[in-house]
């Protein structure tokens, strides 16, 4: 699938969730960043490196990185702790009822063990 | 014990194991089952993230291989120290790095997760469950438990690939 066609789809999903639409790379501004730089550098005919002409192009990125790693940040924070919590829950689960059960079994064991002496 | 005794005892006996068996049984799946849609959830957000981070890193990608073919003369280092005060700056290289590890971290407590529940739901079919239980019970789980492994193939890609994907961003491996 192509990436545009993808993303589309991500930011539906994102919307008939019933969340807000999350921060993503912005291509299409960046890419027009980047053909406004082209045309200026053929305007100016400079082809060397001139930090100043890009600054534009990587502040956006920039700002485009911190969003997305603030976002993943909080998203990545609460699932662990939801997750910590579920692990927590199936110890204790784990614990108390395999006891149980296996004690109960054992007895049960025992009788149907009897059973064979009795006539 | 007498014989006679059993004899007189034993199907009360039975009887009050076999409920209690049934109904600590009953119990414990319906934990598990619970626990269960608990996890599902988990992998279900998991996915997402993990989707969210591939179709960022492919924007990335896709926006870099632009530039290359628009801007030839600039190499990917130039362009890191445009995008970030310095390539050498303490803020760029944990900027992806913490992210990628702090998913994988997230993977691998929801594959211990899935393995408690694997051991809980072995463990509860080991007990000689009365058979209707054991029909609505383990097998759903085991199931369940085995379709949303995180290494399997129906996540976007692996995590680690999204890691290595994710070294784009250093400066060391793109010189």
């Amino acid at each position: 699938m192509r990436f545009g066609k993808k993303l589309a789809l991500m930011i539906d999903q994102d919307l008939r969730h019933g969340r807000e639409v999350r921060p993503y790379i912005s291509h299409k501004k960046l890419k027009q960043i980047l053909s406004d730089m082209v045309r200026f550098q053929k305007d100016v005919g400079n082809t060397s490196a001139d930090n100043s002409v890009f600054s534009e192009f990587g502040s956006h990125l920039n700002c485009d990185f911190e969003q997305i790693k603030g976002y993943l940040s909080l998203e990545l924070h609460s699932l662990n702790n939801a997750v910590e919590d579920t692990i927590t829950e199936s110890k204790d689960l784990g614990i108390s009822d395999k006891r149980s059960l296996e004690s109960l079994v054992a007895v049960y064991k025992q009788v149907r063990y009897f059973d064979q002496f009795v006539i | 014990m007498t014989p006679q005794i059993l004899t007189d005892s034993c199907p009360r006996l039975h009887d009050m194991l076999n409920e209690s068996i049934i109904s600590l049984w009953i119990s414990s799946t319906a934990s598990v089952a619970a626990i269960c849609d608990k996890f599902l959830v988990h992998v279900e957000t998991f996915r997402s993230i993990s989707a969210y981070v591939e179709i960022n890193v492919a924007g990335f990608r896709k926006i870099i291989k632009q530039f290359h073919k628009q801007l030839p003369q600039y190499v990917f280092t130039h362009l890191q120290k445009l995008a970030f005060s310095s390539a050498s700056d303490s803020r760029f290289q944990p900027k992806y790095t913490d992210l990628a590890l702090e998913l994988l971290r997230t993977q691998n407590r929801i594959e211990s997760l899935r393995k408690n529940l694997d051991i809980i739901s072995q463990a509860l079919s080991a007990t000689m469950a009365p058979l209707p239980i054991a029909e609505l019970g383990t097998e759903t789980i085991t199931a369940l438990l085995y379709q949303t492994d995180t290494q399997k193939e129906q996540y976007p890609r692996h995590t680690t690939d999204l890691i290595k994907d994710s070294m784009i961003f250093f400066p060391q491996i793109h010189p």
